[in-house]
C-alpha cells in the first residue's frame, strides 16, 4: 500500500530519471570525444577527427536506484573555440575537465578551465578532473625514467583536493575507469526533486529531512 | 536622383530603383560592400586605399573600417559601385573613365544607398536589359538573386585585382595565361578520350579565356553549368581563374615558407591524421602537400596561424591543383572571400555567418526558427561546422566539391543558401523532433534527403558505407539546384551584418565592462582581504586588551583588600605609636620621681640585690617547707581520723 502511493508520487512529481547537463572541457587532442564515445557507445576510434564547434550526445546511467540521463556537450579543444565554451558550461550541472597525463601543457590548461568554471559556471557545478590516456603508462614500473607519464597521480589528486574536484585517471582506449567517472559524478549530483519543497517524500517528515539535507551537504562540499 | 549624374550607365535612375526607398538606408554601411568601396577609391588614391585594405585584412576588424565608409557615405563610395557595374558592362575602358570621373566629381551628396541597392538586387535585371537581352529576360526570379551573388563576387574580385600593384597584376596575368595553357593541354588530351559524359569544352574554354564576358553575356548558361558541377578535369583550373588566385610571386614565397618551421606543426600533423578526408588525400599522395600548405599558411598569416577546420577547407583544393597553387587559392580565399574572419582567433566571421543564417532561417521558415528557439538549439551548436569546413566535416567529398564550385564563383555567402536549404528540405522532420533527436538529426542526417531513391534503404547505414558506394549515391544536382533557389538577398545580408556588428560591438562592450567589473571586483576583494587582515590584527589587539582589563579587574579587589589591610595596619601602627607616645609622655610627666627612682635603684648596691634574691629564695624554700609540713599535717590528720574510726569500730565489735 505504501509502496503504491510512493510510486504514484514518483509518477506525478519526480520522473525516474534525472537529466544532467554535462560539459567536457580540455586541451585539443586529450581525448574528450573519445571518453564520450567510450561512455556512450563503448567504442574507441584511433585518430578520431577533431571536434569542430561542439558535439552533443546523450547516455543514461544507472546509479543505485537512480537513473541519470547525461546530456553531454563535447566541446572543441582548440584555444580559439574557447569563446564558444561558455554557452555550453553556463547551465551545466557537471563538467569533466580532461587532460592528457603524457602532456604537461594539457594539465596547465586543465587548471585554467577549473578556474574559469569556478568563476563563471553555476555555483553548485560538480567538476571531475580526468587524466586520460592511462593506457600509455599502464605498463610502467615505478621510477621508470622512460615513462611517458608527465603528470603524476599525486599532482592530479592535489589539484582535485585543492579545488574540491572529483579525480580520476582513465583510458578511453581500454575503458579503464571511464564509467566510474560518470557514476562518480552522478552520485555527487543532488537528486533534483529533493531540493524542492513538493518532493515526493514530503509526506514523511523524518525520511524527508535526513535525505533532504544530505544532498545539500554534498552541494556545499563541492 | 543625383546619383544618376555621376553614374556611368545611370542605373540609379532606373525605375526599379525607386522600389527601394530611403527607409532602408542602413544598407549602405554594411561590410559586404566595404571591399568594393575601398578598392574603388584606391583607383584614385592607391596608397590610402592600400592601407585600408591592409587594415581590413590584418586587423580583421570591421568596426575600424565602417566609420570610415560612413564618413564618406554619400561621396566616393557611391561612385565606386556604379563604376563596377560599368566595368561589367563595358570593361576596362570604363574603369579608366571611372578613375577620371571620381576626382572631378567633387563628392556631391549622392544618396548612395540607392546605388548599393541597385548593385544588390536590381542590378542583374538592369544588366540583362542593358547589355544582354532575350536570354536574360527569361531568368527566374531566384536566379536573379543567384546571379547577384555571382556577379557581385566577380565585381569584388575584379576590384581586388585592380587594387593590386601593376607588378602583381602582371604576375597574375601571366600565371593566368599559364593556367589557360594547361587547360588547353587538358582539353586536347582528355577531350580526345571517350567519356561517359560529355564535357562542353567550348563553353569551358570560354569560361577559362574570358570568364568576365561569360558572366556578362551568358550568365544563365554559366549558372546552370556551375550548378551542374564543374567537370573534375578542369575544376581546379576554373576555380583558380575565377578567383584570380595564381600568383608566381606568392608561389615562390610558398616555396620559402614550406621549408620553415611553424609553431603549429605539431597540431597540424596531429589533426591531419585525424581528418576523415585525409585518406582520400593520402590516396593520391598529397598528404605531404596538404601539410605543407597548411603549415605555410600558418607562417604566412601568424595572426590566424592554424585553426582546426582549415584542413577540411584545403582538402578539396589540394585534390584539384598543385600545392603551390593550392596555397595561392587558400590565401585568396582567406583574403578575398573573407574566410579569414572565420578562422581568426575571435572567429568573428563565424559568428557573423551564424547570425545571418539565423535571420535567413527566420525569414524562410519562421515556424522552424521558432521551434529551434523553443527547443533551446542555437545555430552555433550545429552549423559552426558547416561554415568552418564548408560542410566537409560530416559530409562526403563529392558533396563538398559541388559546394566549392558554388562558393568559389558566388562567394562564401552561398554557404548560407546550402545551409538554409538543408533546413527547409528537412523542415517537417525537424519540426517533429525534440532537443536531443533534433541535434542528432542536424548533425548527421540532413543530407539524407538527397540520397538517391535507389539507395534509400541504405539510409540507416553509416557514412562509411555510403562512401564506398558509387558517386551517384546523392542526388547532388537537385541539392545544388534547391540551394540555389533559396533567395539570399545581398541587401538583407548587408542588413544582417550591420545588425550583427551592432550586437557584436555591444556584446564586446559588455564583455569589456564585465571584465572591468571583474577586475574592479578583484581589486576590491584584495582590499577587503587587506582590511580583513588589519581588522583581525586589531581584533587580536582588542582581545589582548580586554584580557588585560579582565586581569586588572580581578586584581582590583585583591588590591583593595590589601589596601584595607594596610590601612588597618597603619591605624594600628598609629594607635601603637600614640600609645607609645602616651607612654613616653606619662613617664616623662613623673620624670623627676622616676628619674629619682631610676637614680636610686641603681644606687642599691649589688650585694644587697643579691641578698634580696637570696632571701627571696630562702623565703621560697621556707614557703615550700611550710607547704610540705602542712601537707604532712594534713596526712597525719587524715591518718588520725582513720585511726579514730578504726578505734570506733573496734569498740562497737567489742560491744
Amino acid at each position: 500500500m505504501e509502496l503504491k502511493s510512493y510510486d504514484k508520487y514518483r509518477m506525478s512529481f519526480a520522473p525516474p530519471t534525472t537529466s544532467v547537463k554535462l560539459v567536457l572541457l580540455g586541451e585539443a587532442a586529450v581525448g574528450k570525444s573519445s571518453l564520450v564515445l567510450r561512455f556512450v557507445s563503448n567504442d574507441f576510434q584511433e585518430n578520431k577527427e577533431p571536434t569542430i564547434g561542439a558535439a552533443f550526445l546523450t547516455q543514461k546511467c544507472t546509479i543505485g536506484e537512480r537513473t541519470i540521463k547525461y546530456e553531454i556537450w563535447d566541446t572543441a579543444g582548440q584555444e580559439r573555440f574557447a569563446s564558444l565554451a561558455p554557452m555550453y558550461y553556463r547551465n551545466a550541472q557537471a563538467a569533466l575537465v580532461v587532460y592528457d597525463i603524457t602532456k604537461p601543457a594539457s594539465f596547465i590548461k586543465a587548471r585554467h578551465w577549473v578556474k574559469e568554471l569556478h568563476e563563471q559556471a553555476s555555483k553548485d557545478i560538480t567538476i571531475a578532473l580526468v587524466g586520460n590516456k592511462h593506457d600509455l603508462v599502464e605498463d610502467d614500473n615505478d621510477g621508470d625514467d622512460s615513462s611517458l607519464r608527465k603528470v603524476s597521480i599525486e599532482e592530479g589528486q592535489k589539484l582535485a583536493d585543492e579545488e574540491g574536484l572529483l579525480f580520476f585517471e582513465t583510458s578511453a582506449k581500454t575503458a579503464y575507469n571511464v564509467n566510474e567517472v560518470f557514476v562518480g559524478i552522478g552520485s555527487k549530483i543532488p537528486e533534483a526533486p529533493l531540493l524542492k519543497p513538493q518532493q515526493p517524500q514530503a509526506t514523511d517528515g523524518r525520511i524527508d529531512l535526513s535525505t533532504g539535507t544530505a544532498p545539500a551537504a554534498d552541494g556545499c562540499a563541492c | 536622383m543625383d546619383s544618376a549624374d555621376n553614374m556611368p550607365g545611370g542605373f540609379a535612375g532606373s525605375e526599379t530603383s525607386s522600389n527601394y526607398d530611403q527607409n532602408e538606408d542602413p544598407v549602405l554601411d554594411n561590410g559586404e560592400n566595404n571591399p568594393d568601396v575601398s578598392y574603388d577609391v584606391s583607383e584614385t588614391n592607391s596608397t590610402t586605399n592600400k592601407n585600408e585594405n591592409d587594415e581590413d585584412n590584418e586587423s580583421n576588424d570591421e568596426i575600424t573600417v565602417i566609420p570610415d565608409i560612413e564618413t564618406r557615405d554619400s561621396g566616393a563610395s557611391d561612385t565606386d559601385i556604379p563604376a563596377q557595374h560599368h566595368q561589367q558592362a563595358e570593361n576596362e575602358a570604363k574603369v579608366e573613365k571611372n578613375a577620371n570621373l571620381e576626382p572631378s566629381d567633387g563628392r556631391p551628396p549622392v544618396p548612395s544607398r540607392q546605388i548599393l541597392r541597385n548593385l544588390a538586387s536590381v542590378d542583374p535585371e538592369i544588366l540583362a536589359q542593358a547589355s544582354i537581352g532575350a536570354t536574360e529576360n527569361t531568368l527566374e526570379p531566384e536566379y536573379v538573386v543567384t546571379d547577384d551573388l555571382l556577379q557581385s563576387k566577380l565585381n569584388q574580385l575584379n576590384a581586388g585585382f585592380n587594387n593590386k600593384s601593376s607588378q602583381v597584376q602582371t604576375l597574375i596575368r601571366s600565371a593566368t595565361q599559364n593556367i589557360r595553357k594547361t587547360f588547353n593541354d587538358i582539353r586536347t588530351t582528355v577531350g580526345a578520350l571517350e567519356h561517359d559524359y560529355q564535357i562542353d569544352w567550348e563553353f569551358w574554354a570560354n569560361v577559362v579565356n574570358d570568364y568576365e564576358s561569360v558572366v556578362q553575356n551568358n550568365s544563365h548558361a554559366l549558372h546552370s553549368k556551375i550548378a551542374a558541377g564543374i567537370p573534375k578535369e578542369v575544376r581546379g583550373i576554373v576555380w583558380q581563374l575565377v578567383a584570380q588566385s595564381k600568383n608566381y610571386e606568392l608561389e615562390e614565397f610558398y616555396l620559402t615558407l614550406k621549408s620553415e618551421t611553424s609553431i603549429h606543426e605539431k597540431a597540424i600533423k596531429r589533426d591531419l591524421t585525424r581528418t576523415s578526408f585525409y585518406t582520400a588525400v593520402d590516396a593520391v599522395s598529397k598528404g605531404e602537400d596538404l601539410y605543407n600548405v597548411i603549415k605555410a599558411y600558418s607562417l604566412f598569416d601568424p595572426d590566424v596561424g592554424y585553426t582546426q577546420g582549415m584542413i577540411f577547407v584545403a582538402v578539396p583544393l589540394i585534390m584539384n591543383m598543385t600545392d603551390s597553387e593550392c596555397f595561392c587559392l587558400l590565401v585568396t580565399m582567406m583574403k578575398d572571400y573573407r574566410l579569414r574572419d572565420l578562422f581568426c582567433p575571435d572567429m568573428r566571421g563565424l559568428h557573423r555567418q551564424l547570425y545571418q543564417f539565423d535571420r535567413l532561417l527566420e525569414q524562410n521558415s519562421p515556424l522552424l526558427y521558432n521551434h529551434l528557439v523553443k527547443q533551446g538549439i542555437k545555430s552555433s551548436m550545429y552549423a559552426s561546422q558547416w561554415f568552418l569546413t564548408f560542410f566537409a566535416y560530416k559530409f562526403p567529398l563529392e558533396i563538398v566539391l559541388r559546394i566549392y564550385d558554388i562558393v568559389i564563383t558566388h562567394g562564401i555567402e552561398a554557404l548560407l543558401k546550402f545551409a538554409v536549404n538543408l533546413m527547409l528540405q528537412n523542415e517537417n522532420k525537424l519540426l517533429s523532433l525534440k532537443f536531443d533527436k533534433l541535434l542528432e538529426f542536424l548533425k548527421d542526417h540532413l543530407f539524407n534527403r538527397y540520397v538517391n531513391d535507389e539507395f534509400v534503404d541504405e539510409r540507416r547505414f553509416s557514412l562509411r558505407k555510403r562512401q564506398g558506394s558509387s558517386s551517384s549515391y546523392y542526388n547532388l544536382d537537385s541539392m545544388v539546384e534547391d540551394a540555389m533557389a533559396i533567395k539570399v538577398s545581398m541587401v538583407d545580408l548587408a542588413q544582417f551584418e550591420r545588425e550583427f556588428d551592432a550586437i557584436y560591438a555591444s556584446e564586446k562592450h559588455r564583455a569589456e565592462e564585465i571584465d572591468e567589473l571583474r577586475h574592479e571586483n578583484g581589486r576590491l576583494r584584495h582590499d577587503i582581504k587587506a582590511l580583513e587582515h588589519q581588522f583581525s590584527v586589531l581584533n587580536r589587539d582588542h582581545v589582548d586588551i580586554v584580557q588585560k582589563m579582565v586581569d586588572t579587574k580581578v586584581m582590583i579587589p585583591e588590591i583593595e583588600s590589601e589596601n584595607d589591610d594596610l590601612q588597618k595596619a597603619i591605624t594600628q601602627l598609629r594607635a601603637d605609636l600614640e600609645e607609645l607616645e602616651a607612654k613616653m609622655k606619662a613617664p616623662s610627666v613623673s620624670s623627676s620621681e622616676s628619674t629619682l627612682d631610676a637614680l636610686k635603684s641603681p644606687a642599691i648596691p649589688q650585694n644587697i640585690e643579691e641578698e634580696i634574691q637570696r632571701l627571696l629564695q630562702v623565703n621560697a624554700q621556707e614557703i615550700e617547707k611550710c607547704t610540705e609540713l602542712e601537707e604532712q599535717l594534713e596526712t597525719l590528720t587524715v591518718q588520725d581520723e582513720e585511726l579514730l574510726e578504726k578505734l570506733g569500730k573496734k569498740r562497737w565489735w567489742q560491744r
